[in-house]
């Protein structure tokens, strides 16, 4: 068995452009140089480091099982199913119209183009050893262009799948949104098995006065281990809104930082995350106000259960210039257990001035009147923490802003309470 | 059958409230208490309904013939006791319907799920019958409701649960005229032979709507005095004294 970390990939670098293989070559070499983090390390304050042990995943092809039912979207522009990390042609696809790529596609039609992008996706967030392992092991990944002024109704699926216990996938996402396009993007991380490794990335560029929305769900299994990065960047008037769902994996980091680089952009960032048993979910953020007038907003909610925990750090930096800015950040946290542990770290820079700013978090759990009007109607304690937790999640879901999307997410977040209560 | 409560003692804390409270609720009739501020009324309601921070130190509960004190909160109303609050919860994130469907839902066996159609032609009918707007349905239960709105979906929701003994306390409250009118027509449509209903109110008015078969006054947590209907309209003439002074 081939380990992901100790035995450089194996590449088929024939087909594709020199500077490809060389940025994976550099990403190898990055990943090995860099230290682990350590407990001196800002950026994995909190973290339980024993966690990252990521030894055991095999970088080589498992058996792919059979296709097993998907929670799909029932109507998409586009869908890209991977399973393991092999793009299954038979169960997407792609209407001529939509350019929505392959890698090894990408790199032949638009190489020159994505050579600035298509490198190791740094966040500046604290991962940057694990960026360069995804992108040392990048096999495959989805590009997708909107053209100019293209406005694509039904959002475009990705469906990564995960199957068996010591497979490892990189999935990657690449969106450039061209002036004025819109497009919004559904990736799921779904594990057939309890156990695996994925790290993923996700790179959300929009042009001029365009609209990109993406969602993530994760949904691995509890035995399994995620770190996804995110790399956001908005153009003059851009909308672009980065929505997680994290409601599997046993441990989760993301990392997401949002570019407000043209004057008049905006940026949302949501999630939703929900953390049982021993799990530990770690999210770190970043949104910089680079130009003026730019308008960022983040809500990141956490539901706590057993002896689960949360890490929420996140900075606001406003940098000289950037005045007109307004940008929000809050974190919620809903306990609902006593040994539980949230911990949130909200942060602000503020370099420019006439800016709007305001940040917080809260941790609570739900009030004993609250339970007691539920059971005075019959509605036994466990269901109506489930309510009231679904009722906390469902805040954010209703802001990813598409009908289908947000009821799937939704069944899903359903679901995953409903397993909760067994 | 009935409700029936038997020298109840109540603390809360070191302090006692209901100092040996006896009262029969049979099914089939509606009574009324009135009493002072703090005599202990609600107090009454949410032991009845099961709130922990109250402490039974003595004195028995019996729902046709049950131990209603033995059981869990959530079973009391599964058994058919139902309690309209003085102060109801606002649930920020749960809607309306789902709060209902989750409690009919708990009425159903294991594995049963409800009857998703049923249920809405339910529950639009008895919203119309208390003149809500079908908006109430998505929002989130009570948030953001005005005080008479509250009031009316307590009455909304035992419309819907259909207990067999209702407390109502305070729910004349904070209505304006004509809710108080749509909500008497909405209680006085479940008065039956099935059900016994407790109006815990301060007001004769609303007795001018729903006639009691029974006036209780009660005073420093005991019932100091029972009587028909016309003791509602001589407590509004003469107030408390004469009855607290002779107890
Ligand atoms: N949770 C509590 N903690 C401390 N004291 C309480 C609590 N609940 C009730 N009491 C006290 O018990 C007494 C009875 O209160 P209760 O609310 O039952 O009165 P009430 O008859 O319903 O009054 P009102 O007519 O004003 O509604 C009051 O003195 C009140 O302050
Ligand atoms: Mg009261």
């Amino acid at each position: 068995m081939r380990s992901v970390l100790l035995d450089a990939p194996v590449w088929n670098h024939a087909a594709v452009p020199p500077w490809f293989a060389q940025s994976q070559q550099t990403a190898w070499e990055t990943f090995s140089r860099l230290p682990l983090p350590s407990r001196r390390d800002e950026a994995w304050r909190f973290a339980d480091l024993k966690l990252l042990a990521l030894e055991g995943y095999a970088d080589e092809d498992s058996a792919v099982a059979a296709p097993a039912a998907l929670a799909l979207l029932e109507q998409s522009a586009a869908r890209l199913v991977f399973r393991n990390g092999h793009f299954q042609a038979a169960e997407s696809h792609r209407p001529s119209g939509i350019q929505v790529l392959t890698l090894a596609e990408a790199l032949a039609s638009h190489g020159d183009r994505l050579q600035a992008v298509l490198q190791v996706p740094e966040t500046g967030l604290g991962s940057a050893k694990f960026a360069a392992l995804h992108h040392a092991h990048l096999r495959d990944a989805v590009v997708i262009i909107i053209p100019a002024g293209q406005e694509i109704e039904q959002p475009i699926e990705i469906v990564h799948l995960l199957q068996g216990p010591s497979a490892a996938v990189f999935p990657r996402t690449l969106i450039l949104t061209e002036a004025k396009a819109k497009v919004a993007v559904l990736e799921q991380h779904l594990g057939e098995s309890e156990g695996g490794l994925s790290i993923g990335a996700a790179q959300l560029i929009a042009g001029e006065g365009s609209t990109l929305h993406y969602t993530l769900l994760n949904r691995l299994g509890a035995g399994s281990k995620s770190m996804h990065f995110s790399t956001v960047s908005a153009g003059r008037d851009a909308q672009l809104r980065h929505s997680l769902f994290n409601l599997g994996s046993g441990w989760a980091r993301t990392e997401c930082r949002s570019l407000l680089e043209g004057p008049g952009s905006r940026s949302e960032m949501f999630s939703v995350s929900l953390a049982a048993g021993g799990q530990e979910i770690d999210q770190r953020t970043l949104q910089d106000h680079l130009s003026p007038h730019s308008y960022s907003d983040l809500l990141y909610k956490n539901v706590l259960f057993d002896t689960s925990r949360t890490i929420f750090a996140g900075l606001i930096k406003v940098d000289e210039g950037a005045h007109g800015t307004d940008a929000y950040q809050k974190c919620r946290n809903l306990l609902l257990s006593d040994d539980c542990e949230a911990n949130s770290m909200p942060g602000l820079e503020i370099n420019a001035d006439q800016v709007k700013c305001s940040h917080g978090s809260t941790t609570g759990r739900i009030a004993e009147e609250e339970l007691f009007y539920f059971e005075s109607r019959g509605i036994p304690r466990l269901q109506a923490t489930r309510l009231i937790a679904v009722g906390f999640a469902q805040e954010v879901v209703a802001k990813v802003g598409h009908p289908a999307v947000e009821a799937l997410i939704s069944q899903a977040v359903e679901a995953r309470f409903a397993e909760q209560e067994g | 059958m009935k409700l029936e409560i038997k020298d109840l003692h109540v603390s809360i804390g070191d302090r006692e409230i209901l100092k040996g409270l006896t009262l029969d609720l049979p099914k089939g009739e509606v009574h009324a208490i009135m009493g002072p501020n703090g005599s202990g009324k609600s107090t009454l309601s949410k032991v009845l309904a099961g709130h922990e921070d109250y402490t039974v130190t003595s004195g028995s509960v019996l729902m046709d013939g049950i131990d209603l004190l033995a059981m869990p909160i959530d079973q009391r109303s599964r058994a058919g006791f139902f309690l309209a609050f003085q102060y109801p919860m606002e649930i920020p994130g749960v809607s309306n319907a789902n709060f209902l469907r989750a409690a009919l839902q708990a009425r159903l066996p294991k594995g049963k799920p409800i009857d998703a159609v049923a249920f809405y032609k339910q529950l639009y009918a008895k919203m119309d019958l208390l003149k809500m707007d079908r908006s109430f349905t998505a929002r989130s239960v009570n948030e953001g409701f005005s005080g008479g709105e509250k009031k009316r979906n307590e009455i909304l929701q035992m419309a819907m649960l259909e207990p067999t003994y209702a407390v109502l306390d305070e729910t004349d409250s904070g209505l304006d005229i004509d809710a108080l009118k749509i909500v008497s027509d909405g209680v006085n449509a479940m008065r039956g032979p099935d059900r016994g209903i407790l109006l815990i109110t301060h007001y004769q008015r609303l007795l001018d709507y729903i006639k009691p078969d029974v006036v209780h006054v009660m005073a420093d947590g005991q019932i100091i005095k029972s009587g028909g209907a016309d003791l509602a309209l001589e407590l509004e003439e003469r107030g408390y004294d004469w009855l607290t002074k002779a107890a």
